[in-house]
């Protein structure tokens, strides 16, 4: 049991009893977005208990799968289930306002524009593996922790500035979006090639590098094809209407 | 681009399905290249030099805009399949002059133009050039077969 297991077992229980205070009043939640909240707040908790956490402070490639599931998956999965929206339809509808406002506000804008999310990420990653920062991290517990937070939220962040269902006012267009996907995908490739070929982060054993780094470029794709899918599917949705069966060419 | 075939009773999308099948062809011809050029038979590398940054750099956007491509034309032919907007016959036709494309221009501009890399490190290189190319066009003389059967309303799907 740690903060992390405590805070992401209270939000899935938040979300079971949202999704079930819907399901009693008769308005329709998807059981799926339950099971993917679910899921993702388990794999949290998963990667980030004491035991898979020991074996990532003293391996690369266990540091990266942490990575790929806190930092990128389970994000994704969290995001996808849409908590604000559901919260939102739990409370009453000025608290709904609120968020709107507070969404909208400018710092909030800034915080949630895809570059500044892409920048936390990608450039968070590459100021970890490139600079000593990764050697620092590990010998300052309360450091790591805090990195651990940083990537977990900046993956929300960047899921949701990207492709979030949750309302969000004043987004950037479709096509920039999607242009800060493809940029922030090619430089998590580039800097796992960089990694492997020449050797960050320099206090890590080479061999652990290596394979971390090609878990880094294969397993890092998944999160990123799904978001690829999902922006698409955003994109044609308005793009290609159903037709009507009885409309003939 | 909109074509039409007496059976579908809604507008069929001859341009956006053969968008989408040219998509999914170049992104599959660059994964099967990857797959089994790079990785396989590690015969050659995208850029082949002595590891420079940006080289690699290189190799990483070509791999996301592979990927891009592949998940964009799979996203945007299941929009057209769930609409009854895509075009049959123009599927395979597309897929193949993606596919054949991609493969000559990888040849040509690539290897010959650009000489970014060569398809294996052998003293006989020609052959492989010519097998390279010889495949390129054979999909490309397929699929533009295929585009003429599909235009004729001579297709397969079309019957």
């Amino acid at each position: 049991m740690n903060g992390f297991t405590l805070v992401f077992g209270l939000l899935a229980g938040l979300y079971g009893w949202g999704w079930w205070r819907l399901k009693t009043r008769g308005r329709a939640w998807p059981r799926w977005r339950l099971v993917l909240f679910c899921g993702s707040a388990l794999a949290i908790g998963i990667v980030l208990s004491p035991p898979l956490m020991h074996w990532a402070h003293g391996d690369f490639r266990g540091h990266m799968v942490v990575h790929l599931v806190a930092g990128m998956i389970a994000p994704l999965g969290l995001v996808m289930a849409a908590p604000v929206t559901l919260a939102l339809k739990n409370v009453p509808a000025r608290w709904g306002r609120r968020w709107v406002g507070f969404v909208s506000s400018l710092p909030m804008r800034i915080l949630s524009h895809p570059i500044t999310a892409a920048v936390l990420n990608v450039g968070g990653l590459m100021a970890l593996y490139l600079t000593d920062l990764y050697a620092v991290m590990l010998h300052s517990p309360g450091f790591a922790l805090w990195l651990h937070w940083h990537f977990i939220i900046a993956g929300c962040l960047f899921s949701w500035a990207i492709a979030g269902p949750d309302p969000a006012p004043q987004r950037p267009a479709l096509e920039w979006r999607f242009a800060v996907l493809v940029v922030s995908m090619a430089a998590h490739a580039m800097l796992s090639k960089w990694m492997f070929q020449f050797h960050f982060p320099a206090s890590v054993p080479l061999e652990q590098v290596r394979q971390g780094a090609e878990l880094m470029f294969y397993a890092g794709e998944l999160p990123e094809a799904l978001l690829v899918y999902v922006l698409a599917r955003q994109w044609l949705r308005s793009r290609y209407r159903e037709t009507p069966a009885s409309i003939t060419s | 681009m909109n074509g039409s075939n007496g059976k579908n009773r809604v507008r069929t999308r001859v341009g956006a399905t053969l968008l989408a099948a040219v998509l999914l062809g170049i992104g599959v011809m660059a994964a099967l290249d990857e797959i089994i050029f790079h990785q396989l038979l590690a015969w050659h590398h995208f850029v082949e030099t002595d590891s420079s940054a940006l080289a690699l750099a290189s190799d990483g956007l070509l791999h996301t805009l592979e990927l891009v491509l592949l998940v964009s034309g799979a996203a945007l032919m299941l929009r057209l399949h769930e609409t009854g907007q895509h075009a049959a016959g123009y599927r395979g036709a597309g897929f193949l002059l993606g596919m054949g494309g991609f493969q000559l221009f990888d040849g040509i501009v690539d290897h010959k133009i650009l000489g970014l890399h060569q398809v294996r490190y052998v003293d006989n290189l020609l052959i492989y050039d010519i097998g390279w190319n010889a495949a390129g066009l054979l999909l490309l003389a397929i699929g533009y077969w295929l585009l003429r059967r599909a235009r004729h309303g001579e297709a397969m799907s079309q019957r």
